[in-house]
């Protein structure tokens, strides 16, 4: 089975390093998906079927809040599991954010293996390298 | 936090960012730093909350190069990649050292980190309110600025 995967953050080199680290782990991946902030989420999201989404919290345009409120205001959105990637630090607003549904949080700078098992806790076991 | 602390956490936080994000070694406390009037990247941030300030970093060209190639894991030597690895590690930075100044429960905003000009480091230093440190990567200085209103002791 071969999961849709969505990068969003505002960072180029960050959507790299995920997409990357995603490919080492082994992750069958139907199609990566990238966008810069919320709006293009969204848009992606319209058009297409998401397994998994990989947000970061602070970008321009939407930002990853105003993002995950939506897709969780949305009847097929918020069936998507979310997975945030940020560098935010309190603890009071992470776990506001697990009320709102959100799966797991990556702080970064992560280590490529921190995304790997999230995604395994998330997604299930698959045939790869661990 | 008096500002003894402030320049620690400072140092202590960008240390373990750029080891564990850009993948270089910072060189212990003491050793020389190569002065450098070659290209370098610098980038500022913004942050509201439980207080206000601003924290930039300065990297020689060379090393935000080498930082981005390490973070991609392949070789790219654009630009472009280097300004937006300069700019991501100081987001690491800036949110890896508000929680270590302030804990973990008060919330910040982070802003967009932006392109400054070289020297804006150097100038954001020269503030009242400024805490600087300067980090020797294989004798390559990376410089920082933090600027904060209204710290608590």
């Amino acid at each position: 089975m071969a999961f849709n995967i969505l990068i969003v953050d505002d960072s180029r080199i960050t959507r790299d390093m995920i997409a990357k680290t995603i490919k080492m782990a082994g992750v069958p991946v139907g199609e990566m998906f990238r966008a810069e902030n919320g709006v293009e989420a969204l848009e992606v999201m319209e058009h297409n079927w998401v397994d998994l989404a990989l947000v970061d919290l602070n970008m321009p345009v939407m930002d990853g809040v105003s993002l995950i409120e939506r897709m969780s205001a949305d009847e097929d959105l918020r069936a998507v599991p979310v997975v945030v990637v940020s560098t935010e630090g309190s603890q009071t607003k992470i776990e506001r954010l697990r009320q709102k549904g959100v799966k797991a949080f990556v702080h970064k700078p992560f280590a490529p293996e921190e995304i790997r098992d999230v995604m395994r806790g998330i997604l299930g076991d698959w045939d790869g390298p661990g | 936090m008096d500002r003894d602390k402030l320049a620690e956490a400072l140092f202590d936080t960008a240390c373990s960012v750029l080891e564990e994000g850009a993948y270089v070694l910072v060189d212990p406390p003491g050793e020389e730093i190569q002065a450098s009037s070659g290209p370098a990247i610098a980038a500022r941030v913004e942050f509201h909350g439980h207080f206000a300030g601003a924290l930039l970093m300065e990297v020689p060209e060379e090393l935000a190069l080498e930082m981005a190639q390490n973070m991609l894991n392949e070789p790219d030597d654009s630009e472009g990649a280097a300004r937006d690895a300069v700019k991501e590690l100081l987001n690491m930075v800036c949110g890896s050292l508000l929680p270590a100044i302030a804990g973990t429960e008060p919330e910040f905003a982070i802003g967009a980190p932006e392109e400054v000009g070289r020297g804006e480091v150097d100038a954001a230093a020269l503030d009242a309110d400024a805490v600087g440190a300067e980090l020797s990567i294989d004798g390559r200085g990376v410089r920082l600025a933090l600027l904060t209103k209204e710290v608590g002791t």
